[in-house]
């Protein structure tokens, strides 16, 4: 691996025992300012985003799984059997050479391989360690299997999304583990800027479920104070109208509007060429057209769909009437705001080819994130981390092949 | 397990004789110009402890207009959708558009670690405050700015609402029922997602500050912030040129051991909803509750065990669904949670905001605050959502407008009485 040159988080290391996604998302974002982190997998348990796809021409290959290439570039990745004594003992020595350690498997499992946060600290009293999981190591759930999708239905994120009158939708897949992925960067850095100031390490029991009732906030205080749970109002919104996506020319697709003031009411109907309908007083005022948004909002498709949603968001945007085409997966290739920030970074990995990762959306004007690596392969620096980094004799690394710890 | 702290949320830096440092960030200021788009920033830092000012505008944020409302009475000091946004700040008001405020503005920054804000692009500049003024004052300073798409580039003028940047960030064409529209995630998701961007390079930047001395600028778009949460339909694209759709809660199954194979994961049961998790629902236990509740229908006897749920043939998928369904609507959703969980069926109860702060897992980490408020009284905050077991946090109350600028202007500045005064007779303050 490269220097880290002058980067942020240049010298620190960080080692994960990690899987799927909130675990790995976070200790990318550190590796793209500049830490080192490695990856401890086993060939017996691979992280299982490595078998989740997408894969090109549906070739499945666990080092080339876009669930996995997307949050692990710029990392090493070494197998260990961590239920061989000399596999264990060797992620113990990884771990204690580690500034940081994440984990994000079933609360306790480390702890019973002697991995835990109590003996990481007896060997190195200065580590910091955060434990990522669903509901918190502790309570009465805290065992609890389930993926990011599981904590947003814990966290009445699933509940407050949807259409009214039809079963909540909840948004697709596992939320929490992105909303918890940058709220984790920032604890962990904070516990390490507390570090280089007192010298003493800590560690973080983080709730990926607590993190998504964050998310939902207002809705908890609105409980709280009213007794009462706002209810799912799809893309309504409780004052403004129009407000919603509406139907653009096309096969499925759609354009988002947020008229928030009378203002931005004349400049749409401006740009709608001032038809009839505009004027009429059921329309007249703010609240006149949130008390007839059914009707509004159908009149107004009736005009949005005679165009494509790039078009109407030019013209709406240059109107100042705040609107944005929905884009799917491939508008967001062709976006020229995403290709102008730079946002899609073009990586070559040797088995999955040539494909995109994401480098932070935090942008630091003297220090640019950087994307050194793609995702790598299974134990593919287990020569570099327990020769290079560890010391380890070629005797003795030629053991633990043929003893197959490093599997 | 409700730790209510102080009702006056000062903090002092360390050694300066003053309580503890609590969290932490105890050591640090951030001056927060920004409004709901960067608000949660802010927030995140002064729960973790540092010393945060809110800087309003005269008469204070507009989000301090925006319901819901506590008991449902539009007043200004009464926003549950502000106060969900700025708990442990302080406030000051300042009017940034005049010279003697923008003087003010320059003199707190120069003893700040921190700035957040998230006007226009180029707004700040306009005034004289852009970083390349700020940081000749303060060279250390760490500004963050918030905007929906970027300061540059084609679309850094346009305006966006939340739902404006869940449409363009890629969020809500993959949300929602396959039959219906985009949906839009309920609440400012995307303000949220940047903030907490914003707090992780604020304190990214700060560490490069901690080596060399000098601070800088850290942007964050709500668009990029957005983008994260699409990474999945992103990686489809860039290897096999699928677009992902809308189907639910639902994600996409892998070929081996990956994800579930559910079309939807969100079923009715007696009292409500349940969300069976895709790793809960291992067939074979699941089949033999059922069986042992005569609920298992046609397809009771049969073999489960090395059935993969994932290989089946569509029409096969939904008759298996549509018997799992229906043992589902006889029970409750406490039944089904209880008892799946003693099986290793993970079937969730589909919350709502009474059950989430009721849930028990959240009260026995002490994970709601409750905090008291004036004009309010006392409310239950979600927290922080780790656990510090060396510098445990503790929530601050959301400020009264402008309720330290006394403090602030003449215990902090050392303006008299006199000259705040008079910045107050000018609208100043």
């Amino acid at each position: 691996m490269a220097s880290s040159g002058a980067m942020p988080l240049s010298g620190i290391r960080v080692v994960e025992f990690t899987w799927v996604a909130a675990g790995p998302a976070t200790s990318k974002l550190l590796a793209n300012y500049g830490a080192q982190v490695i990856k401890v997998e086993s060939t017996r348990h691979v992280d299982r985003a490595r078998w989740a796809g997408s894969f090109r021409n549906h070739e499945a290959n666990p080092n080339a799984s876009g669930a996995y290439l997307r949050i692990n570039d710029s990392k090493m990745c070494v197998t260990l059997d961590l239920r061989h004594p000399r596999g264990l003992a060797l992620a113990k020595s990884l771990a204690t050479q580690a500034d940081i350690v994440v984990e994000n498997l079933a609360p306790g499992a480390l702890k019973r391989l002697g991995l835990g946060y109590d003996a990481l600290r007896q060997l190195r009293p200065d580590v910091i360690m955060m434990s990522l999981s669903l509901l918190g190591q502790a309570g009465p759930y805290a065992s609890m299997a389930g993926f990011g999708d599981t904590g947003q239905t814990l966290s009445g994120m699933t509940y407050l999304t949807g259409w009214p009158g039809r079963p909540p939708v909840g948004h697709a897949g596992p939320y929490t583990d992105f909303f918890v992925m940058p709220l984790a960067v920032a604890l962990i850095l904070a516990a390490l800027d507390h570090r280089q100031r007192t010298g003493q390490g800590q560690y973080l029991d983080l709730s990926q479920t607590e993190a998504g009732v964050l998310a939902a906030g207002t809705a908890m205080l609105e409980q709280a104070a009213n007794s009462r749970s706002p209810q799912r109002m799809g893309n309504r919104h409780p004052y403004y109208a129009p407000h919603g996506i509406y139907r653009c020319r096309g096969e499925d697709r759609w354009c988002a509007i947020a008229v928030t003031s009378d203002q931005e009411w004349q400049a749409l109907v401006a740009v709608m060429g001032q038809p009839s309908w505009t004027v009429e007083a059921r329309f007249a005022t703010a609240l006149a057209r949130w008390r007839h948004r059914d009707d509004l909002d159908r009149l107004l498709e009736s005009w949005t769909c005679l165009y494509t949603p790039r078009e109407l968001m030019a013209r709406l945007q240059a109107a100042g009437v705040p609107a944005g085409a929905v884009q799917d997966a491939q508008d967001i290739f062709t976006d020229p705001q995403v290709a102008h920030i730079g946002h899609l970074q073009e990586v070559n990995h040797g088995e999955a080819g040539t494909h995109c990762v994401q480098p932070p959306a935090y942008r630091l004007s003297e220090t640019p994130a950087r994307i050194s690596s793609p995702a790598p392969c299974l134990g593919e620096h287990n020569a570099h981390v327990f020769r290079e980094l560890l010391g380890i004799s070629a005797g003795e690394y030629a053991e633990l092949l043929r003893d197959n710890v490093l599997s | 397990m409700l730790r209510p702290r102080e009702d006056v949320p000062t903090r002092e830096r360390p050694g300066s004789g003053g309580a503890p440092p609590r969290g932490p960030l105890a050591a640090y200021r951030v001056l927060d110009l920004s409004d709901a788009k960067g608000q949660f920033c802010a927030r995140l830092l002064g729960d973790l402890g540092a010393n945060v000012v809110l800087v309003e505008p005269p008469g204070g944020q507009p989000d301090r207009r925006v319901g819901p409302f506590y008991h449902d009475e539009p007043h200004p000091e009464r926003s549950l959708y502000f106060f969900a946004l700025n708990t442990s700040k302080r406030s000051i008001t300042l009017d940034i558009t005049q010279p003697d405020g923008q003087d003010l503005l320059k003199r707190l920054a120069a003893r700040a670690d921190f700035l957040v804000e998230s006007f226009p692009p180029g707004y700040m500049d306009s005034l004289g405050l852009g970083y390349d003024e700020l940081s000749l004052i303060n060279p250390r300073l760490v500004m963050a700015s918030v905007t929906p798409f970027g300061p540059t580039g084609p679309y850094s003028g346009y305006r966006a609402t939340d739902i404006v940047m869940q449409a363009m960030g890629g969020v809500a064409y993959t949300t929602g029922d396959g039959d219906k529209p985009p949906l839009r995630i309920a609440g400012d998701q995307s303000y949220l997602h940047a903030g907490l961007q914003a707090a992780a390079g604020c304190l990214v930047a700060h560490l490069h500050r901690q080596t060399t001395g000098r601070g800088q600028q850290v942007d964050v778009s709500l668009q990029e912030a957005m983008l994260h949460v699409v990474s999945w339909p992103i990686i489809w694209w860039s290897l096999s040129r699928v677009i992902r759709q809308r189907f639910g809660i639902a994600f996409e199954q892998g070929p081996r051991g990956g994800f579930s194979a559910m079309k939807s994961n969100v079923y009715p049961c007696k009292d409500g909803f349940v969300h069976a998790s895709p790793m809960g629902l291992a067939l074979v236990p699941l089949f033999r509750w059922m069986e042992e509740n005569g609920q298992a229908g046609h397809l009771a006897g049969r073999s489960w065990k090395d059935v993969n749920f994932e290989t089946l043939p569509p029409e096969e998928r939904e008759e298996i669904e549509g018997v799992i369904a229906g043992f589902f609507r006889e029970h409750t959703r406490s039944e089904l949670f209880q008892e799946g969980l003693k099986l290793g069926v993970v079937v969730v109860p589909l919350l709502g905001p009474d059950g989430v702060v009721a849930f028990p897992q959240f009260e026995s980490r002490g994970f709601f605050q409750s905090v008291e408020q004036p004009n309010c009284g006392r409310l239950a905050f979600p927290g922080v959502p780790s656990q510090f077991s060396l510098t445990p946090w503790s929530l601050g109350r959301p400020p009264l407008a402008g309720e330290h600028n006394d403090e602030t202007y003449q215990g902090e500045l050392g303006l008299s009485s006199a000259q705040l005064q008079a910045l107050k007779g000018a609208g100043v303050v």
